[in-house]
């Protein structure tokens, strides 16, 4: 790797909340440790500005939304050996924390953008690697630089996050509450549930996920069908 | 002549651009270059409980106070009151929400600035002790927000009707102690900015933010230059403009440009400090109201040590007693609601029209870096003027003076659908 072989890195950001960068930056002490060990060569919310020049790992938050988004993140793709992208919008385009999967009515009354929704990053480039989730989870976005940087492969979860949840005598579906946890993609270690809040499904289905049985079971207990789930059953059944 | 164009300003939060039109009559754009996020159009049909969740989305670094509002217009709609003991508990989460946005603007965003350099990356090498500081405030007042909303950023244990749980009492004078052990840093680092001497910049504009007992963040009435309103009637005064060439609203206040953020803030209740702030402002010989856009910064570092006094205050009456009951009773019915707040950027607007199964009929978001595009437009206008008669231009001013709106692009780009 290039500079005395210290990697460099760089952080972007297409169009988002830049959520996951505050998230990084919520590392504090940690994220001065981590920055002895690798050179940042961009991230405009801290003001460094390298147009060119290649990168060994480039960190993408946000979804392609507009002609200069795509135009970036080819540009980026162009530049960097691994690419990754940072959060639900680049990893899905947001899909699962805004709970929309259409927006058809939107593009109607939208011509100023033309073919851009908002779109995950893999539709314009190769992504190398995703971390999910809205935020980002700060723990995860450290192992997994530590993972690149030691060349170790990085390690996905496949599980639910029912499985990694603390309540299981007094779990949140029993007492009425519509979590997604039972189809969503663990490795957060259950945040929300563990804090009383039902799981909204931010990081995404999980690869055995059983929408359908979900659905069942919520109309059973009679708990609200969240409105996007018919339309996450209809998705996930045609991907 | 030809035109000064700044692209992608740095150490902002959102994608901002600026064109300045030189001639007889110099003429500034700000362009929002954000994708268009279309979050109003996103939260019509849904139903009112995933409301906060989205909102708070709009912005990485103001996300709490987004949440804090949405619920607020939400239960205003359904005529929910919160008792005393869930009311200061939100104060909390925005007052923890709102030091730490103040802590990355000022010494993570113009810090560096101030001592030539780009970021604050290289400013440790000289100033390690303040960085150090500055950051070990800025994480206890995260664990605030954590602990009392949830998350740091996007919190959610807050929601319609009070928090899904909140700590004990135990926890509450923890962070009592750990506040009161960072006191000194938190003054020595409010010290750091009102120890420079900013450009003597001044341009008179109109001041709009809520008035009241120890500058609310909550609620409140709206002020501006002699004008006073409550928020239900923000529309007969706050009109949309929409340019081409933004990907943002903009917005005037009966028909002219507005100021919003810490500056408007002081300007209307600066007589409300605490004790500890007014001191350090009259030690500095600052005085308000000012019209000098740079004194924003000011204005947010006196806030830092404002608002830590009011967490103080609230951290010992829940360190007294165990907040029991977390939630209240309530229900779902037709009605409009609307929510005034103070954001860390300035004052924030979130009108919502509910049905009777409490799906969202209409929304509207006001953002405060878009009520500030045609003020920050003004003031570079006659701040080109002052440099174009004195030495030239400079890039670095220009930008500098727009960092000192602490504008948050992000939130300001939505377009509007009529």
């Amino acid at each position: 790797m290039s500079l005395r072989n210290i990697p460099k890195v760089g952080i972007f950001s297409l169009s988002s909340c830049e959520g996951c960068i505050v998230e990084i930056l919520a590392l504090e002490e940690e994220f001065l440790d981590i920055l002895s060990m690798i050179h940042v060569s961009d991230c405009r919310v801290l003001g460094i500005k390298d147009e060119d020049g290649e990168i060994d790992v480039a960190f993408v938050e946000g979804a392609v939304m507009s002609p200069w988004d795509e135009a970036k993140i080819k540009k980026i793709r162009e530049r960097s050996k691994i690419l990754v992208a940072i959060g639900d919008c680049a990893v899905s385009g947001g899909r699962y924390m805004f709970r929309d999967f259409g927006l058809e009515e939107i593009d109607k009354k939208l011509p100023r953008m033309g073919k851009y929704k908002a779109h995950p990053l893999s539709k314009y480039v190769k992504v190398d690697y995703c971390v999910p989730g809205c935020p980002i989870i700060k723990e995860e976005f450290k192992r997994l630089l530590k993972d690149i940087l030691i060349k170790r492969k990085p390690l996905i979860p496949h599980n639910d996050v029912c499985s990694e949840c603390p309540r299981y005598y007094n779990c949140l579906i029993d007492e009425g509450k519509p979590c997604l946890g039972p189809i969503t993609m663990g490795g957060c270690g259950a945040y929300c549930p563990s804090r009383s809040r039902e799981c909204v499904g931010c990081r995404g289905l999980y690869e055995d996920a059983n929408v359908k049985a979900l659905i069942e079971v919520f109309r059973k207990k009679g708990i609200r069908i969240p409105t996007h789930l018919v339309k996450l059953l209809e998705v996930s059944q045609s991907e | 002549m030809n035109n000064v164009i700044i692209e992608e300003i740095t150490r902002i939060e959102g994608h901002l651009n600026f064109t300045i039109e030189l001639g007889e009559h110099i003429r500034a754009k700000a362009e929002a270059m954000e994708g268009i996020r279309l979050l109003e159009d996103i939260l019509v049909k849904k139903y009112y409980w995933d409301i906060p969740d989205i909102t708070s989305r709009m912005c990485g670094v103001c996300q709490a106070i987004h949440r804090l509002t949405s619920i607020q217009a939400l239960e205003d709609a359904f005529n929910i009151e919160l008792p005393y003991e869930l009311g200061i508990a939100r104060e909390l989460v925005a007052i923890a929400g709102h030091v730490q946005s103040h802590i990355l603007h000022l010494h993570f965003f113009v810090l560096p600035d101030l001592h030539y350099k780009r970021s604050i990356i290289d400013l440790i090498p000289s100033h390690k002790e303040l960085v150090m500081k500055a950051i070990r405030i800025k994480r206890v007042m995260d664990e605030i927000v954590k602990l009392y909303g949830g998350r740091v950023v996007h919190p959610i244990t807050p929601v319609v009707g009070g928090f899904t749980e909140l700590p004990s009492k135990d926890i509450s004078s923890q962070y009592l102690d750990k506040l009161k052990k960072v006191y000194k840093d938190a003054v020595e680092i409010t010290e750091a900015i009102l120890n420079i001497s900013w450009p003597d910049f001044k341009r008179e504009t109109a001041y709009l933010s809520l008035k009241g007992k120890g500058i609310p963040l909550l609620n409140g009435t709206l002020h501006a230059n002699g004008l006073s309103f409550i928020a239900k009637d923000y529309e007969k005064y706050i009109k949309a403009v929409i340019e081409e060439y933004s990907t943002a609203r903009h917005y005037l206040l009966n028909n002219r440009e507005y100021f919003v953020g810490a500056l408007a803030r002081l300007n209307n209740n600066y007589n409300e400090l605490s004790e500890n702030a007014a001191e350090l402002m009259e030690k500095y010989g600052y005085k308000f109201p000012s019209a000098n856009t740079f004194h924003n910064n000011v204005a947010q570092a006196l806030e830092i040590i404002h608002y830590i006094d009011r967490a103080i205050e609230i951290l010992k009456e829940l360190s007294s007693t165990d907040v029991k009951k977390t939630m209240v009773k309530y229900n779902v019915t037709e009605g409009y609601g609307v929510s005034a707040t103070e954001a860390p950027r300035g004052l924030l607007i979130h009108a919502y029209k509910v049905d009777n199964n409490g799906r969202i009929v209409m929304a509207r978001i006001i953002t405060p870096t878009a009520q500030n595009y045609k003020n920050m437009e003004r003031d570079v206008e006659a701040y080109v003027e002052l440099m174009v008669n004195n030495n030239g231009i400079v890039k670095r001013d220009i930008e500098m003076l727009i960092r000192a709106y602490d504008p948050c692009v992000s939130c300001s780009a939505r377009f509007i659908t009529i």
